[in-house]
């Protein structure tokens, strides 16, 4: 009944955030500069046409509360509204796009965990933290992930996924090594390697069951990092994701597809929470 | 397998002897009689079958699928012929019925075709077809320039708008998968051959992939995955260059302006002493002296943009004029200009006649390399007179509302592009009353008597189809601009392309489309 309980709270909690993530989204692109503008009122060709689209959206949004209204009905008519900037249902445009993000995400968290685990398990094994080790994390985490993707675009080798990897692994390796390090000193550890344990069977029967609450904080980690990474990597490969939809959202201040991106993110950000906070509570019961 | 995978964001594999290249964005319709925005009117240019086409190299209208055509001597009626034979893509019969149907469809307020405008008095136009290959057009007025007007009409089947899948024109929209691309097919039935009697188009189709990243294009370009690359920016040009010499071309000037100017506006937020200064003719002709426009044209455009001082481009050849006296670079002059009207030094700081500091900002749009670059080598210029300047780049929209509807800005650096070579198409910019008049928008009588003159002068051209009183007209509105300098014309950017070396029949024009205004002549090697 507490379990019950526990999630009935979390999930009300995951609504309220959502509620509070539309509101401010509405409120912020809303308010913007340039969110009554169209770049073809410069155009003379254009311009006529674009000030009759913005009449329409003008009366559409002078006042906040009608507007989020119309927008919460756009989710209750089950099409999430419809683009300003494409003029066609807002679901339309992201369910394509969720299975390429979708796609991206998942190989680039798998690539990332991989590559973090082994180089963690390497160099936690030995006596201190080493610089062949933690040098180049450092520097990957230092440089911007859209300069990452820039240099790889103008090199021509690597794509989006080993852009994210790597910012991923890079991240995740300076917590893994910490984590792991600090579990090998443990006194049974300690104990079982004098009893001449084998390595794999202490990784797999001892060090991982006991930092599994803490690698699956550490994966609600991974997707939130992931999920700020998306934009800069899926304009710069020109990858037909939400990512993408949402840059360019952002440059046509067209928030329909905004607010419905904001809230997937939000959603995917606290279920993901809820989810990592689970096993420790399940062990503790 | 996962670290070795490419670059992402390719389109489907080409097909066989398709022509490749991109387009910035979406196109917003695929309905020809609803073209908006430039990527549409690209797709509309490849797809629509159109009764007069201007052709961009001789600059002068040709029939299509009309045989020929006639304008009465007062202007207000249009006679075409069609050709005969004619079928759409689904090979079905192309009468002046549907010619007729599609000109009504363009004219009818319910359709709110932005190209229905140019008729001036849509309402009144009426379409007659006396028989199968006839069509007559009656105006309520004379309308300059009304041949070009068909150009962007596009003929389709009577009763039945297909958004571009059943076209007249030498391809057919086939394909369309939203931020990634667009796949054209060749029209099997399109009328046009070849000297040899070969059907044209020769292409079997063209992919135009969305993509709005120079460096990925430029990079995809060399993998020789597009053919073109239609308005190369100057960077990538010398880096296109460096690698592939034989693909770049520069034509020289284009028909674009970049231009710089100060908000004249009466109903600005600025105050009272900002907008005495930016209608003052001698503070604006002193900042045009102070500017080394051959500095901007060098270091801004790597060499490939010529020094402006008119709208008007050289390249426009029949309306272009040599003879206009402008304030060329002279800082010395802009000195005792600004000395003459009450502007003095106080240190190295510049002054008004009130002891005001001379300080304003330069809007300019972000992303824009060589605009900010520009914006960079204006603000040293004009230290040099004392006045303290500063560059704010905002994204378009923040732009936008600041000079179209807030008016809260002092000075702004952008570009005009003119697609039109005829002078006519520019009148929003100049008439008074426009809301396109950027230096003061919509201004209910011209606020100087100067603006009244071009008012007038603009006006003139638009009414008359005597071409030597035209160019009369629009030569006395290049005067007034300047002697007045309301818009700083800065540089005429190079038109720059890049032609893939397998590509064949490429002539490539200033006008738009550029490289591809001959599609129907274009093939890849392995084509033939």
């Amino acid at each position: 009944m507490k379990l019950v309980g526990d999630l009935l709270k979390r999930f009300t909690r995951m609504l309220a955030i959502v509620l509070l993530v539309v509101i401010g989204s509405t409120v912020l692109v809303r308010f913007a500069p340039g969110y009554f503008s169209d770049v073809r009122e410069m155009d003379p060709r254009y311009a006529r046409s674009a000030r009759a689209e913005l009449s329409v959206e003008s009366a559409r949004s002078n006042a906040i509360i009608p507007l989020l209204s119309a927008e919460v009905g756009g989710w209750l008519r089950g099409n999430a509204g419809i683009s300003r900037q494409y003029d066609v249902p807002v679901l339309d445009l992201i369910l394509p796009r969720l299975a390429v993000t979708g796609s991206l995400m998942l190989r680039s968290i798998a690539l990332a965990w991989t590559l973090a685990l082994c180089a963690s398990l390497l160099s936690s094994a030995g006596p201190h933290p080493s610089l062949l080790w933690q040098m180049p994390a450092t520097l990957l985490l230092a440089i911007p992930t859209a300069a990452m993707a820039t240099m790889c675009l103008l090199a021509g080798s690597g794509g989006p996924v080993l852009v994210m990897s790597l910012l991923l692994a890079a991240r995740d390796f300076k917590f893994l090594d910490r984590i792991l390090r600090k579990t090998w000193l443990d006194p049974h550890l300690l104990y079982a390697r004098t009893q001449g344990i084998g390595v794999t069977r202490l990784i797999r029967a001892h060090i991982l069951p006991s930092i599994a609450s803490q690698l699956s904080a550490l994966a609600t980690l991974s997707i939130v990092t992931a999920l700020g990474a998306l934009a800069p990597v899926e304009v710069i490969f020109n990858v037909p994701g939400v990512g993408q939809l949402a840059w360019s959202a952002a440059l046509n201040r067209d928030l329909p597809v905004l607010l419905t991106v904001t809230m997937l993110m939000a959603l995917a950000v606290t279920f993901a929470g809820v989810i990592s906070d689970r096993p420790a509570e399940w062990k503790n019961a | 397998m996962i670290l070795a995978q490419p670059c992402a964001g390719q389109a489907a594999p080409r097909a066989a002897g398709e022509l490749a290249w991109t387009i910035g964005y979406d196109p917003k319709t695929f309905d020809p009689a609803k073209v908006d925005d430039q990527e549409s009117e690209l797709v509309r240019y490849l797809t629509a079958g159109v009764l007069l086409r201007f052709n961009r190299s001789t600059q002068k209208i040709e029939p299509k699928l009309a045989e020929s055509w006639n304008l009465s001597s007062d202007g207000r009626t249009l006679t075409f012929q069609l050709r005969s034979g004619l079928q759409f893509s689904d090979g079905s019969a192309l009468t002046s019925r549907d010619a007729a149907w599609s000109i009504r469809r363009v004219l009818l307020p319910a359709t709110g075709a932005p190209v229905a405008q140019e008729f001036l008095s849509p309402g009144g136009v009426t379409v007659e077809t006396p028989d199968d290959q006839t069509v007559v057009v009656r105006l309520p007025q004379r309308v300059i320039g009304i041949g070009k007007v068909f150009d962007e009409i596009a003929i389709e089947p009577a009763g039945h708008p297909s958004e571009g899948r059943i076209t007249a024109g030498p391809f057919v929209v086939a394909d369309y998968r939203r931020s990634q691309y667009v796949r054209l097919r060749r029209n099997a039935h399109y009328q046009e051959r070849d000297a040899a009697g070969t059907a044209l188009p020769y292409a079997a189709g063209v992919r135009l992939d969305i993509l709005d990243n120079p460096e990925q294009e430029a990079r995809l370009f060399q993998r020789g995955e597009y053919d073109i690359i239609n308005g190369l920016p100057p960077d990538y040009f010398e880096l296109l260059k460096r690698r592939l010499p034989s693909s770049v071309r520069d034509l020289g000037p284009s028909l674009n302006t970049e231009q710089m100017w100060f908000n004249q506006a009466s109903s600005s937020p600025l105050p009272a002493w900002e907008k005495t200064w930016f209608q003052n003719r001698d503070f604006r002709v002193a900042v045009s002296q102070a500017i080394h426009r051959a500095d901007l044209a060098r270091i801004a455009y790597e060499g490939h943009a010529t020094p402006a001082y008119s709208f008007i481009s050289p390249a426009n050849r029949a309306w272009y004029d040599s003879g206009i006296s402008a304030p060329h670079e002279d800082v010395a002059a802009a000195e005792a200009k600004l000395a003459s009207v009450g502007f003095h030094l106080r240190g190295s700081i510049l002054e008004d006649a009130s002891g005001r500091a001379v300080r304003f900002s330069i809007l300019t749009n972000a992303g824009n390399a060589a605009r900010l670059k520009m914006a960079t080598l204006i603000q040293q210029d004009l230290a040099a007179l004392g006045m303290q300047v500063t560059v704010v780049a905002l994204d378009f929209p923040a732009l936008i509302e600041r000079l179209m509807h807030t008016q809260d800005y002092q000075a702004c650096l952008l570009g005009l592009e003119n697609v039109d070579p005829d002078p006519n198409a520019m009148i929003n910019i100049w008439l008074s009353s426009s809301p396109n008049h950027q230096w003061s928008p919509s201004e209910k009588t011209p606020a100087t008597p100067w603006e009244a003159e071009i008012d007038r002068a603009m006006n003139q051209q638009a009414g008359t189809s005597n071409e030597a009183q035209r160019k009369l007209a629009v030569d006395r509105v290049q005067q007034i601009v300047a002697d007045q300098q309301p818009f700083i014309y800065l540089v005429y950017p190079n038109a720059l392309y890049a032609v893939s070396p397998r590509l064949r029949g490429a002539q490539p024009t200033v006008l738009e489309p550029g490289l591809v205004w001959n599609i129907e002549r274009l093939r890849l090697q392995e084509a033939r």
